[in-house]
């Protein structure tokens, strides 16, 4: 009972978030970029969550980040989970050292922290909010395919999935033949990439990496630990809070929901 | 990672001289890649890391210092984990029931947690706020001190890092033991102690922990492997000076020579892990 | 004489030691119905398996039309097209959510992609002796199971083969199930030319359906013939057993008068 309570819950916290970011333009008080406010102002009624020490109205930016947080986790969800997905499939599909390859590469990621290797080619590249998608995407895989592998591996031995092998289907006839077994474990991965990607997005920015236009949760959350006075006054209730809270909610939410899906 | 003629010429408009001097002369970047390699490698043989551009000195020495710090992090919390974790596990998974479940569950949530926003929340409260603990460091600066006031102050600033990452890696070491212990739970030999009505103490330790421990012990090196990534975001909320403040000068001063380093020496520690553990696997197992 | 299908010296181990095929030879003969016979875990389907190049021989090789065959990935499209394979289980070899179309439109879209020949699904129905329009959109999962034996039928006549190799595909059906199956058999042999290889236990199907014989015992042929040499006058020993244990337990008309009870 309490279950369905919290899965509920999830779905609305999650569908809310979506909205918000595809319709923020429409409830924002303000324009995210306009810096034309005094600076620091505590909340007030016309700029509920005050202003940061640019002049930025806060409520705005944090609803701006509603948007690109959640594109970026839901682009590189997507990514990373089809890498991850035909990657698994290929290892069923052609087995011996393509299966090989695969699993070594899937272990490296555990042997050196995805977060690592990402944060070392987030450097390397030109900041902006294409790159952070596609780092996130090319290093967050490993999960993905670990788990769907073990499913292909079943469903090709599978009659109704040997028969496409018998008419020389190629990976990708095998891999929509058993998209039927394999849906719930992908759609399983990709809530949990989501998940994953926003702490990754917000990992980044908290280490200076990115996009530094693209306001971001993880940007917000950065600029606040950068304003030296964010600990002295209550400025953190405002500043630094809010974007933090959005995060872990996102996240806990899509938490939920994947294990709901795993327990199905 | 190798380094071509064009992204050379980008460096050198922004790098000093004598640093630019020093990453050419390390990388060779004039050479073919095969040369390239070859130089990167022996150079790695002879723990020749290059040299920092912003700290402007070898990086291997730059990591030897900094690397016993994340070291002592990581073999506390994970230590006090398992101490915690494991008997906690064996009790939820011996009681059965919802309890278990349910702190299952709650763990999920707080694993999914990025590890630095946990950090700046307690860093918040119990730093700022009521002011319980040092707010950052590994010690205190300029401290003139006995060896005795002196640990208590490192173990005074160690203690807000280690609760944190006994947040995040307990977890994990919790749903392991209590899976396992679930299992072992319901094999035929310990439905027997209980039909030969042995005590409940007995059955616990002797049977069920017995029998589970080779599998959980033989799963840990996941958690240490794990762990590495928690303790580099505490340690950068904490200032702490280890391989993950390193990490943060690097990434955000783009100091690419430090920054391999650091991911070869994570890599370097995963496979020493993964040794280690193959070795106590056979060790306690050799049915693994 | 002309030969469709001939095994050389088949051997198959499983995991470097269980010999599971021992030395294999046996030829088919174009426009004919074999049936290869013997005890469960025998090797039956391990051959068939090996036929159809899903399972690698270790040694030994395949010549069909003769020509020989390698692996799955090393055969042409042709030649899996015209060695087509009916699995078992009726319940797992078909997509229980698809339609009845979409399952025959699979070989269709093979074969037109490739530019062979193929079969309308209606006409391959029909053979199967499933006419009417109305059944192409029934779902899998409301069919009993020898209609979806049938509609594995139809499909695997799709590509036009020459030989269909079926592999105890009346074990799971009941009596008069099995009979339809044995009389669409013979149909096609007669009116198509299509060649069959055949396992099955079923004493009605040796009898009436089959032309040729093959045992398989312990993993080797030790015996092959016409029907009615092998069913009559089995000469090796193993064969004798094996006839004998099938009549005992089908009850039929060559056991002596005095092993059956007399209505009182
Ligand atoms: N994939 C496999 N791995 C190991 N052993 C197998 C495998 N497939 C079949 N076998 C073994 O091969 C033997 C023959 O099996 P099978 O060909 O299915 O016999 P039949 O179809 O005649 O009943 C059995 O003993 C079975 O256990
Ligand atoms: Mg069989």
């Amino acid at each position: 009972m309490s279950k369905k309570i919290a899965n509920k819950a999830a779905w609305a916290i999650v569908i809310t978030m979506l909205s918000v970011g595809a319709f923020y333009p429409f409830i924002s008080p303000y324009n995210a970029a306009d810096f034309s406010f005094r600076p620091l102002m505590d909340p007030s009624t016309a700029h509920l969550l005050g202003t940061d020490e640019m002049g930025h109205d806060l409520l705005s930016m944090l609803l701006a980040g509603f948007r690109i947080t959640l594109t970026i986790a839901l682009a590189a969800a997507l990514i990373s989970t089809f890498i991850g997905t035909v990657l698994a499939v290929a290892c069923a599909y052609y087995k011996n050292w393509v299966d090989t390859v695969i699993v070594k590469l899937t272990e490296l990621f555990i042997i050196v922290p995805e977060i690592v290797v990402l944060l070392f080619f987030a450097v390397l590249a030109k900041p902006g909010v294409y790159n952070t998608i596609l780092a996130i995407a090319l290093f967050s895989w490993s999960k993905v395919a670990r788990i769907i592998r073990a499913k292909s591996i079943t469903a090709i031995e599978k009659e109704k999935i040997q028969y496409t092998l018998l008419l020389k289907g190629s990976i990708w006839h095998v891999l929509i033949k058993m998209w039927r077994e394999l849906y719930p474990a992908v759609a399983t991965m990709f809530i949990f990439q989501c998940s994953k990607a926003a702490v990754y997005e917000s990992t980044l920015a908290f280490f200076g990496i990115g996009d530094p236009l693209a306001i971001t949760w993880g940007r917000m959350i950065r600029t606040a630990l950068n304003y030296e006075g964010i600990f002295t006054g209550g400025a953190y209730l405002w500043y630094l809070l809010p974007p933090i809270a959005c995060v872990c909610i996102f996240v806990v939410a899509l938490s939920v929901l994947a294990y709901d899906f795993e327990r199905e | 990672m190798f380094v071509s003629a064009s992204d050379l010429h980008v460096l050198n408009t922004v790098l000093p001289e004598e640093t630019f001097n020093s990453f050419k002369e390390y990388y060779a970047p004039e050479k073919p890649v095969a040369e390239q390699l070859a130089i990167y490698i022996k150079n790695l043989v002879r723990f020749d890391l290059g040299s920092s551009f912003y700290y402007k000195m070898p990086v291997a020495e730059i990591i030897a210092g900094r690397i016993g710090w994340t070291l002592l992090l990581s073999f506390v919390s994970i230590s006090i984990s398992a101490l915690l974790g494991i008997p906690m596990g064996l009790n939820a998974a011996r009681r059965g029931g919802r309890g278990g479940k349910y702190l299952l569950s709650c763990f999920m949530a707080l694993q999914s947690l990025p590890v630095f926003v946990l950090a700046i929340v307690f860093q918040l409260l119990f730093c700022f706020k009521f002011h319980i603990f040092p707010s950052g460091g590994a010690y205190t600066l300029g401290m003139n001190a006995n060896i005795i006031d002196l640990s208590v102050d490192v173990v005074k600033h160690s203690v807000l890092p280690v609760i944190i990452l006994v947040l995040v890696e307990l977890p994990p070491i919790f749903s392991l033991t209590y899976n396992v212990c679930a299992r072992t739970k319901e094999e035929p030999y310990v439905e027997m102690a209980r039909y030969f009505n042995l005590s409940d103490r007995l059955i616990k330790f002797k049977y069920v922990l017995k029998n589970s421990l080779p599998e959980i012990l033989s799963k840990m090196n996941i958690q240490f492997l794990y762990a590495i990534s928690g303790i580099l975001f505490v340690e950068v909320v904490f200032s702490y000076p280890g391989i993950g403040t390193l990490l943060k000068v690097a990434a955000s001063s783009r100091d690419y020579p430090l920054l391999q380093g650091i991911l070869l020496i994570t890599g370097f520690y995963g496979v020493v892990i993964n040794l280690i553990f193959e070795l106590i696997i056979k060790k306690v197992n050799p049915r693994f | 004489m002309n030969i469709l299908l001939e095994a050389v010296g088949l051997n198959k181990k499983f995991n470097g030691n269980t010999t599971v095929l021992n030395n294999v030879c046996l030829k088919i003969r174009r426009g004919g119905i074999a049936a290869l016979i013997g005890e469960s875990g025998g090797g039956k389907t391990t051959l068939c398996r090996v036929f159809t190049g899903l399972e690698k021989a270790s040694s030994g090789k395949v010549l069909f039309k003769g020509k020989e065959l390698g692996t799955l990935r090393g055969r042409s499209f042709d030649d899996c097209a015209s060695l087509q394979y009916i699995f078992q289980d009726p319940y797992a070899a078909l997509e229980e959510e698809s339609t009845v179309s979409s399952v025959l439109q699979e070989p269709v879209n093979m074969c037109s992609r490739r530019g062979r020949d193929y079969m309308p699904p209606q006409e391959a129905l029909t053979w199967a002796g499933l006419a009417g329009a109305a059944f192409l959109g029934r779902k899998i999962k409301t069919l009993s199971g020898g209609q979806r034996q049938r509609v594995s039928l139809a499909r695997s006549l799709i590509t036009r083969p020459d030989l269909i190799i079926a592999d105890e595909c009346t074990a799971m059906l009941d009596a008069q199930a099995a009979a339809e199956i044995g009389r669409i058999f013979k149909k096609l042999n007669q009116k198509l030319g299509l060649s069959f290889l055949i396992v099955t236990h079923d004493a009605q199907f040796l009898y009436q359906v089959v032309d040729y014989i093959y045992v398989l015992h312990e993993g080797a042929i030790v015996e092959a013939g016409p029907k009615d040499r092998v069913l009559n006058i089995p000469s090796a020993g193993y064969t004798r057993e094996y006839m004998e244990s099938m009549w005992e337990i089908e009850g039929g008309g060559l056991i002596e008068q005095d092993h059956l009870c007399q209505p009182q």
